[in-house]
């Protein structure tokens, strides 16, 4: 079991094995820094805060319970780092506008997402999500992505579970309209 | 609403997750690496912690003997000469406490004989303060060069 093999992991790091902490990072780096890119919507600081993030869970594993998941764990640790690195900047208007997006052919985008490329598709999601407020887009990635319940959300990100259904349900509504926008083709074709 | 939740289940599954750029998790470790060399390097030889327990080890020691080794002196019932100073001092307070009568109230009488000290309980309590000591001086953790 994934949950097993995390802690098995976090037994040998505790002992002062380097590697098995290694490891770990290898296997949730891209979780992490996904999280952190959700927030800060900016690639250098992502990774400063997916860094930090791991190295703050190094010189706290001792602290680390073993009853609970250690994904959401680290997910709590770098959601806060990064809701954190947001408040020192000043924040980025996200909400929905124009943008140019070259790497679509035309002919793609007036056929609605469906006739895109997988990688396309993916992109666009990427950037579509990135379009969308820090913690719309943070609750949509753990909730569709890491498949999380909104009571591990609201442990994760500190909202309440009342708050964390309004993010929710204000996030597919923006996700959907950024993504007909960026495509300009109606929501009926696909819903 | 379902229909809706799948589709953007299926889109976010599909996009997946962002990766970092390649290398991330060997800076990470590197960081660990080079923090954790930082901070052996700056440790004293015997840490101010353990420099302390061992002073008043020495010193609980060495107080323990003055106050509780007799002296050889008969007279003073073996006290040391420290202990027969205590023994006086406390006399003299309780003599002063035993003329205060309050309404309803009286303080025991306390005579010279009843103030004495048991050398073996100063010999127990100063045992227990040596193993407390030796606890927290293997317990405390120090990482060494």
């Amino acid at each position: 079991m994934e949950v097993e093999k995390d802690h098995k992991l976090i037994k040998a790091s505790l002992e002062g094995d380097l590697t098995a902490f290694g490891e770990l990072v290898r296997q949730y780096e891209n979780y992490a820094f996904n999280l952190a890119m959700k927030v800060t919507k900016n690639r250098e600081e992502a990774e400063e805060v997916a860094q930090d993030a791991f190295i703050k869970v190094y010189k706290s594993l001792d602290s680390f319970r073993f009853e609970g998941k250690f994904s959401a764990w680290l997910y709590t640790i770098v959601y806060r780092e990064s809701i954190t690195r947001l408040r020192k900047r000043k924040p980025v208007h996200t909400h929905t506008e124009e943008l140019p997006d070259n790497i679509y052919l035309e002919s793609e985008c007036e056929d609605g997402i469906d006739r895109l490329t997988r990688t396309n598709r993916s992109a666009l999601i990427h950037k579509a999500l990135g379009r969308l407020k820090p913690e719309e887009a943070s609750v949509l990635t753990l909730f569709y992505l890491e498949e999380m319940t909104l009571k591990e959300i609201d442990e994760i990100t500190g909202m309440r579970v009342g708050n964390a259904k309004v993010h929710l349900h204000r996030g597919r509504k923006n996700l959907l309209y950024v993504v007909q926008t960026m495509t300009k083709a109606p929501l009926n074709e696909w819903l | 609403m379902n229909r809706e939740k799948d589709i953007l289940k299926k889109w976010l599954d599909e996009a997946g997750h962002q990766a970092p750029s390649p290398g991330f998790s060997s800076r990470v470790l590197a960081t660990i690496q080079a923090q954790e060399a930082k901070r052996a390097v700056f440790k004293p030889a015997v840490s101010p912690l353990r420099v302390k327990l061992a002073v008043a080890g020495i010193a609980a020691f060495f107080i323990g003997i003055i106050l509780f080794v007799p002296n050889g002196n008969t007279q003073t019932g073996g006290a040391s000469d420290y202990t027969l100073l205590v023994q006086n001092w406390l006399q003299n307070r309780a003599s002063d406490a035993s003329q205060l009568v309050l309404d309803g109230v009286s303080w025991p009488v306390l005579t010279p004989s009843d103030l004495s000290f048991n050398p073996l309980f100063g010999y127990a309590l100063l045992a227990m303060a040596l193993a407390i000591l030796l606890k927290a001086y293997i317990s405390t953790p120090f990482r060494t060069e």
